[in-house]
């Protein structure tokens, strides 16, 4: 095998230090650029000039993936779901002052949040992310069983049973949110295609 | 021609002026930005499709590939000024001069004072 051969083998072996997108994207034509360079010029030149741009490239092509990525859709349902179940805790679960208090508190704090990330995210277009949606649905009435089980059995864990069952309601509205954005996102597929 | 759009990289602002001649391909538009600055600007693979992927995101270019088949079989890939790119090239070009003009003048000044 020639040197330049090897040299270039080398170079398209580090070209895969760069974001797997990028690379994807680009890889073939940076290799095929750098071939050409070898070609028309000096190679210890090519070899040098390539190493420096390797060694800035591939950190910047890493930093503008980080802050190009796409937050999760999932990050603002779960806060959106979260405050559903405060509102269900202080609807459902109030006998006292406190407990309605803090289901409203939670349900503000992470409605803020949740519309805050909504706002940030993609919408839901991945079918199997949100295909699952039935299982958290599933979820939250074991977990209430679960409760009542618990106490039918005497265990007297009253603050563990309120997480519970908040758990419980946060799954059932996060299956139920997923579960619409997989209804819509199906349906929208339908008419487009 | 609007001036108030922010200032194009050095890279952005060789490869933007190389394109104004038409479309070219990676390797030509490198050798074509040497050409234009002298030899002094000599980008590497990463630095030149690193900067093509983002000013094809920023709607100054767009690819035009496999325009020109190659002997080998190989793809490449063209790349093309877009009306968008061809304003903010003028633009810039504008903003160059009137840089100069500012410091030749400057110059000027401070010569017959």
């Amino acid at each position: 095998m020639s040197r330049e051969r090897v040299v270039v083998r080398a170079y398209g072996a580090l070209t895969r230090l760069y974001p797997r997108r990028f690379r994807d994207e680009y890889g073939i034509d940076m290799v095929s650029m750098f071939r050409d360079q070898c070609r028309d010029e000096s190679a210890w030149r090519v070899v040098s000039r390539s190493a420096i741009d390797l060694a800035i490239t591939i950190p910047t092509q890493h930093l503008e993936a980080t802050m190009t990525k796409t937050p999760s859709p999932l990050v603002p349902l779960i806060y959106i779901a979260i405050a559903v179940a405060g509102l269900l805790l202080a609807v459902v679960g109030g006998s006292t002052p406190a407990t309605a208090i803090i289901g409203l508190g939670i349900a503000l704090a992470a409605g803020t949040v949740g519309a805050v990330a909504w706002r940030r995210s993609a919408p839901v277009r991945e079918t199997t992310t949100t295909g699952h949606w039935w299982k958290f649905v599933v979820a939250g009435p074991c977990l209430i069983a679960l409760v009542i089980i618990a106490a039918g059995m005497g265990v007297e864990a009253w603050e563990l049973g309120m997480v519970t069952v908040f758990a419980a309601f946060a799954s059932i509205a996060l299956g139920l949110m997923l579960g619409l954005s997989h209804l819509l996102t199906h349906r929208t597929r339908g008419i487009t295609t | 021609m609007s001036r108030s759009r922010k200032a194009l990289p050095a890279a952005s602002l060789h490869i933007v002026l190389a394109l104004m001649d038409g479309e070219l391909h990676g390797y030509a538009l490198m050798r074509r930005v040497a050409d234009i600055s002298d030899g002094a600007v000599r980008m590497g693979p990463g630095t030149m499709y690193g900067t093509l992927n983002r000013l094809v995101d920023e709607g100054l270019i767009t690819e035009t590939t496999d325009r020109v088949a190659r002997t080998e079989g190989e793809r490449r890939r063209y790349y093309q000024l877009t009306p968008t790119g061809q304003s903010a090239a003028l633009s810039e070009l504008d903003r160059l001069q009137t840089l100069l003009h500012r410091i030749k003048g400057g110059l000027a000044g401070g010569a017959t004072a």
